[in-house]
């Protein structure tokens, strides 16, 4: 099966993650169990609470053979969403994170002390701002929907106001890309480099996804609940 | 789509090559104006594809230097407009000429090699940092303003942020940590400086 496959609430879970790998990040974010034979995505979602239909426009989003339309923005289930991103957020603090530091001091350790701890400084003040990204969803927009959910409106906020927030986090991982790619020239680590850009390019590619869910699918959900 | 900024006096002219220009789904002319007031922050704020240019707007002083005194970046190709005589001094300048006789086919011809051209100019240019660039981006990890920038060195902070633009395009870093961690890596300046 090819990656562009449109993913149906019919299929078999245990399919779906040979169609794309990340599909298994999705199923583990939504709190589901590998493990479930051959159930369907319905039957399974069904057992684990989950709501099929959000599950697959989630597995969905990424591909270019089929676009969000409105019918996939329905509210009900919007606090499993909220629940799948800050899953997603947790995975990022506890794996993605702690993986590329450790990878940075593999590498940076063959170079002199200036570049280790330029490396070191950089990642650390990435890795601050990107908590302070998180955190700012955690402690205020996702409060602020869980409050729309139960009827409380918060005349300060709206999730325009969310959407002015993405700043230069994704710059700061592209610069680091290029400064391994283009200007770390010792040829003996390669394969330290190697296992570094590895890394990144996963942890890229994560936060793209995470980006175009919140974009494509958690704003427009919000502005909907806003005028309701 | 490539973005293309216009600066011709005669309306009618304007008016036509735009016509022309737009005809083509490949481009569109984004930016045109008459003279060249504010064409240097125009030029620096919009960074257009193709900047069309009409040499005889060229004043005596910027008659040696037009990208210089236009900030007009050296991977910008710059078209002339012609239809009065100017020497070659200036139109060497240029990328290409666009005459006053050319029909619709052979300008969008002459704008299409242009972009093929530079797409190519760019893959082999030189990404190495100018001396003044080095500099400059030594001022920047050490976490200087432009402005404080423009004052060091006696330049304007135009010309700062057209140096920041290069350094940037060069080397493929966007944040000031990016660049700081690269002036190290090339040993431009030591961790203590930054301390």
């Amino acid at each position: 099966m090819h990656k562009n496959t449109i993913i149906s609430v019919d299929m078999k879970m245990a399919d779906i993650i040979h169609i794309d790998l990340y599909n298994l990040f999705i199923i583990n974010r939504f709190g589901i169990h590998l493990g479930f034979g051959d159930k369907t995505i319905e039957e399974v979602c069904k057992n684990e609470n989950v709501d099929p239909r959000l599950f697959v426009t989630v597995c969905n989003i990424n591909n270019s053979t089929k676009s969000i339309d409105k019918t996939d923005i329905h509210t009900e289930h919007i606090l499993q969403l909220v629940n799948f991103l800050k899953n997603s957020h947790d995975y990022y603090r506890k794996i993605r994170l702690p993986e590329v530091k450790r990878s940075i001091f593999n590498l940076s350790k063959f170079y002199d002390a200036n570049t280790e701890k330029a490396l070191g400084h950089f990642f650390d003040e990435y890795i601050r701002e990107f908590k302070n990204h998180i955190e700012y969803e955690e402690n205020t927009v996702f409060p602020y929907i869980k409050g729309l959910c139960d009827g409380v409106r918060n005349d300060d906020f709206s999730i325009n106001k969310f959407e002015d927030h993405h700043d230069n986090i994704e710059e700061k991982l592209g610069d680091l890309k290029n400064i391994i790619i283009k200007y770390m020239s010792k040829p003996e680590h390669d394969l330290h480099k190697l296992d570094l850009l590895d890394k990144l390019f996963q942890l890229q590619d994560d936060l793209n996804r995470h980006t175009m869910i919140e974009d494509l699918l958690l704003t427009p959900m919000v502005s909907k609940l806003e005028t309701l | 789509m490539k973005k293309i900024m216009i600066v011709e006096p005669s309306p009618i002219v304007q008016e036509g090559l735009k016509r022309i220009i737009e005809d083509t789904p490949e481009f569109s002319v984004e930016w045109s104006f008459y003279d060249t007031n504010r064409l240097k922050e125009h030029c620096l704020s919009h960074n257009p594809d193709i900047v069309i240019f009409n040499p005889s707007l060229i004043g005596q002083s910027a008659r040696n230097s037009i990208r210089h005194t236009f900030e007009i970046d050296d991977t910008t190709p710059l078209v002339a407009i012609v239809y009065s005589f100017f020497d070659n001094e200036i139109l060497s300048q240029f990328d290409t000429e666009i005459g006053i006789n050319d029909n619709n086919t052979r300008i969008i011809n002459k704008l299409q090699t242009l972009k093929n051209d530079t797409s190519s100019k760019t893959k082999t240019e030189s990404e190495t940092l100018s001396d003044r660039e080095n500099e400059i981006l030594v001022a920047i990890a050490q976490g200087l303003t432009n402005k404080e920038i423009a004052e060091k060195y006696y330049i304007s902070i135009h010309t700062v942020i057209s140096h920041r633009k290069n350094i940037v395009k060069k080397t493929g870093i966007k944040t000031v940590s990016g660049l700081t961690v690269y002036a190290l890596l090339n040993n431009l300046i030591s961790y203590d400086d930054i301390e």
